[in-house]
């Protein structure tokens, strides 16, 4: 091959300096093939020495050039051992090829290293043996392990504050290091009452396809399904393809927040209360937060000329988690007439929202009129009596 | 009430022993009630009522029928309605039986003591062993059973038609309320049963009886809210119009027409079939405050807003019919 150039590139300076300018373009095959006697036999490919990968079985397209037409036996030397190496044409593998004198014949050599070749360069010879001539091609192979093949995960923002309801979000960079293409699967050990999920470009996602070298911004958003205490939470996420993984190592630190709820212990937000008398009624106030409540004061709104007494009425704080029994005193108007009234009553703190509660009073008056009735009654049927008394039986 | 007036009379021989009285002076009350019963239930003119009383009841039915498919919104105390709706051109029953109520009374009373001696069958009643006590409570009771008898009918006629028409029953709360009205309604009709009582016993043509009962039920129907109003100008009159002495008007005003059983029934029952009624008197914004309107106050509240026009109502029934029994008690009979 390299023979067939050093040929050709001489009689393009033979015919450089033998011929005008003008016919170089055209003139630099043709008049070779009827300028010179016929060519020596030669075998040739156009890129004689490649890199493989590992393991990676190739075909190198060769051609047999002869200036007369004859058969040209193909043998192989220096064969690397336990390679498996052998002519390839017309769909079989061959041992021999003829040449017509004019045209090129092509063939493939197929080469399959062999499975335990380690990296390096192998050289081997294809010999072409013709009618009294031959041609040698030295053909080298350089094995090479590929780029390994491996994923990172990587965050700028390893640790995100929030509060218990707030979703924390940290921007992840899943990157492909090796060549190949991989499709990345993501998975997350969180604790039990977080809720990771992945996403890219703002959809949801569980794998993602990567090209080699390729890089994907991911966002992570963990999520508490409900009101946690306050601390670190560890999240460790993990991306995995085939047997390559990477894992990143996350922390949500939830901070805590107070919350108040005011209720009654059954729940029931109406009660009874004679106008003029007292009446109790029992109010809860509970911090389901997370964080202490403090400066905890219950209020009540009534009708003016009603009085409400509340005990107690202030709390200094209020752990998470704890709960007070309120006792609340509330005197409807002497002279509220009867029905249903609302009172409100109303937890606020520091910190948190306040919460109200409207409970509905049923006022109802005293039976006494209800007995001077029957009084009224009783003095009629008396007198009734009384006639019967003074003037019956007549 | 004849068991208990048996009761408080038993001191009565141990205080006049001397005037020879023997027994009790309610032997034979229950003929003298069976008689009457019988003779008003077979009279033309009850009959007469009663089929007025009918088509009014029959009539109202329909109307709030009429009324009730076309609202589709809920009501809980739905059969309450039929008794209190009034719908063009039919008045609501409660304000038919407010005037229907009187005259079948007076109907049934105008005659009731005069009518024997214009027979001239009292002396004949009373050669019986009957005394008079008897013959007058026993005119009264058969009067007032024979008032329940019919409303009873009609309330029987009502539910059952609200609840055919309805196509649900009532609940505990609508029955009880609505027994409880019937009750009112009987005790109203009772005063003006003894009203009667009370004139046919004064007079003693059956025609004036029933003329002056009419004339104090056309008193208290039309022009007492007329005198009403000029009786509170004058005892508490509005001289700087400040809204003390205006507010005192009104209340006197008030006072003075709850002596007419007119407004007592009315209110009464106003109190009963309507729940989301919490007071019948002026109420101040400040008394409001807070309140939730329109919620229905529970059945036993309800009836402590009307107890006071319901003893009204049976205890002035009581005295009318203790005024009757005195003058009758002091008349001469021997005609």
């Amino acid at each position: 091959m390299r023979k067939g150039y050093v040929f050709v590139g001489l009689f393009i300076v033979l015919s450089l300096l033998l011929t005008p300018a003008a016919l170089f373009a055209q003139g630099d095959a043709t008049p070779a093939a009827s300028a010179t006697p016929p060519a020596p036999l030669s075998i040739f490919t156009t890129f004689p020495s490649q890199v493989i990968g590992l393991n990676e079985n190739i075909s190198i397209p060769l051609k047999v050039r002869a200036g007369t037409p004859q058969t040209v036996q193909l043998s192989l030397e220096d064969v690397p051992e336990g390679w498996n190496i052998f002519f390839r044409g017309g769909g079989r593998n061959v041992n021999a090829v003829f040449v017509d004198g004019v045209n090129d014949a092509a063939l493939d050599l197929r080469v399959e290293p062999a499975t335990t070749a380690a990296g390096g360069v192998y050289n081997l010879t294809v010999v072409a043996t013709g009618e009294g001539e031959s041609s040698r091609l030295p053909l080298t192979l350089s094995v090479e392990e590929k780029a390994p093949t491996s994923i990172t995960l990587e965050t700028d923002l390893p640790t995100v504050r929030g509060k218990p309801n707030t979703s924390f979000r940290f921007n992840v960079t899943l990157k492909n290091e090796g060549a190949d293409d991989l499709n990345v699967s993501l998975t997350a050990d969180a604790p039990q009452v977080f809720l990771v999920s992945f996403s890219l470009n703002s959809q949801d996602v569980t794998a993602v396809p990567l090209a080699g070298g390729e890089s994907k911004r991911l966002t992570v958003e963990a999520r508490a399904f409900n009101t946690i205490a306050a601390g670190a939470y560890p999240i460790t996420i993990n991306a995995q393809a085939g047997d390559v993984a990477a894992s990143l190592l996350l922390t949500a630190e939830v901070v805590g927040q107070p919350e108040l709820t005011l209720t009654t212990p059954d729940g029931r937000l109406s009660g009874d209360a004679n106008a003029g008398a007292e009446a109790t009624y029992t109010l809860v106030v509970a911090n389901p937060g997370t964080a202490p409540a403090r400066n905890v004061t219950v209020s009540a709104s009534a009708p003016s000329g009603w009085n409400t007494s509340l005990d107690p009425a202030e709390l200094p704080e209020l752990a998470p988690g704890q709960s007070v029994n309120v006792t609340a005193k509330v005197t409807p108007n002497e002279k509220a007439i009867n029905g249903d009234y609302v009172v409100s009553f109303t937890a606020r703190a520091d910190d948190a929202s306040a919460k109200s509660i409207d409970m509905r009073i049923t006022v109802t008056t005293s039976t006494l009129w209800g007995i001077v009735g029957v009084a009224l009654i009783a003095v009629a049927v008396v007198a009734v009596a009384l006639a019967v008394g003074r003037f019956g039986r007549r | 009430m004849a068991q208990s007036l048996e009761l408080s009379s038993q001191p009565a021989p141990v205080e006049a022993p001397a005037r020879g009285r023997k027994g009790s002076p309610w032997t034979g009350l229950w003929a003298v009630v069976s008689k009457e019963m019988a003779d008003n239930l077979s009279s033309v003119r009850m009959q007469i009522l009663e089929v007025l009383i009918l088509l009014t009841a029959v009539g109202a039915v329909y109307a709030v029928m009429q009324n009730v498919r076309q609202t589709v919104s809920q009501d809980p105390f739905i059969f309450l309605r039929l008794f209190t709706t009034a719908r063009d051109p039919f008045p609501a029953f409660v304000g038919f039986l407010s005037f229907l109520v009187p005259l079948i009374a007076i109907a049934i009373s105008f005659d009731a003591i005069n009518g024997e001696f214009s027979r001239r069958t009292m002396s004949r009643v009373l050669a019986q062993p009957i005394y008079r006590d008897a013959l007058l409570l026993g005119k009264f009771l058969a009067g007032l059973f024979t008032l329940s008898l019919v409303l009873t009918a009609i309330w029987l006629l009502i539910m059952g038609m609200g609840i055919l028409g309805l196509g649900l029953p009532p609940n505990g709360e609508e029955v009880a309320r609505s027994l409880i009205f019937l009750v009112a309604t009987i005790f109203y009709g009772g005063i003006w049963l003894a009203l009667g009582m009370v004139f046919s016993t004064v007079f003693r043509q059956p025609a004036t009886a029933a003329l002056a009962g009419l004339s104090v039920w056309l008193f208290f129907t039309i022009f007492w809210s007329m005198v009403t109003s000029l009786l509170a100008r004058t005892l508490s009159p509005v001289t700087y119009g400040l809204p003390e002495e205006i507010l005192r008007q009104l209340q006197t005003e008030q006072a003075i027409s709850r002596l007419s059983p007119n407004t007592l029934y009315v209110e009464a029952t106003l109190g009963i079939l309507n729940p989301a009624v919490r007071s019948f008197g002026i109420l101040l914004p400040s008394q409001l405050e807070g309140a939730v309107m329109g919620a229905p106050l529970p059945l036993a509240q309800s009836v402590l807003l009307m107890w006071p026009q319901l003893t009204g109502l049976i205890a002035a029934t009581i005295l009318l019919f203790a005024l009757a029994y005195v003058l009758f008690q002091r008349q001469e009979i021997r005609a």
